[in-house]
């Protein structure tokens, strides 16, 4: 009975080993895209869209940390895209309640806020292969800059500016 | 003062990650994350060929580690995704 237990077993755990190999090894064949209640956004579609979170940056060489405990889109929406082509959407975030941590107790951003410049997005993959985690890469629609910040290098403190470290 | 350069975030979250035939899904809330360890670059693709894209945010030429988890939705939609 125990060996028929065995045998039962280690078919069981060669089945699973496979399927989990299968599973690593799928390959997309297009996109990625996006689905809206269950089809596929087409080219030149868009919808509407909202989010909210945090984020936050930090320069380790220097300690620096600023975190922005609200995030909110605007002017946000998602596109749709045919055959092999990515999904793409388009964002402005604003960040909001920024704090900096480790550039001096006295430094912090104007007004607790930070505005990127419009967004692009585009879906991806980590591999070559088409396999593995979906990425969402996010830069400056047109040139470099992602935001700006106003101002984490002046506060008046006694009469006196207070200059932050960076 | 500005950053510079772009991020890549994970969609998913660390415990639900979005892969390949991996919890590819509809739902009505849907996220992004960024790893411990976010990826560097990204492949994109464009009429069926892929572009491999390195993109990291900068401050004064220093490199910026992010974080942070965003939950997107649709306004007008009750359950949407991000399929291959």
């Amino acid at each position: 009975m125990r060996s028929m237990f065995r045998s039962v077993f280690a078919v069981l755990a060669a089945t699973l080993a496979l399927g989990a190999l299968a599973a690593s090894a799928q390959a997309a064949t297009e996109g990625p895209f996006y689905k809206v209640s269950g089809t596929r956004l087409a080219s030149g579609s868009t919808k509407v869209l909202t989010g909210k979170g945090f984020f936050e940056f930090a320069n380790k060489g220097l300690g620096v940390l600023v975190s922005c405990h609200k995030e909110a889109f605007s002017s946000a929406k998602i596109a749709g895209s045919t055959g092999a082509n990515a999904g793409t959407l388009e964002a402005t975030i604003e960040l909001s309640e920024c704090e900096v941590e480790g550039n001096g107790p006295l430094c912090t951003v104007e007004g607790g806020k930070i505005k990127t410049t419009a967004l692009k997005g585009t879906l991806g993959y980590a591999t070559s292969t088409r396999t593995g985690r979906l990425l969402l890469l996010l830069k400056p629609a047109t040139g470099s800059t992602f935001a700006t910040v106003s101002s984490w290098e002046g506060n008046i403190a006694n009469g006196t500016e207070i200059r932050c470290r960076s | 003062m500005s950053l510079l350069g772009g991020v890549i975030a994970a969609l998913g979250t660390s415990t639900k990650p979005v892969e390949v035939g991996l919890n590819e899904a509809q739902a009505k809330v849907n996220s992004y994350s960024f790893p411990l360890s976010p990826p560097a670059r990204i492949w994109t693709e464009s009429a069926g060929s892929l572009t491999e894209v390195h993109s990291g945010l900068t401050l004064n030429g220093s490199g910026l580690a992010v974080a942070g988890v965003t939950e997107l939705e649709l306004e007008s939609a009750p359950e949407w995704g991000i399929f291959t």
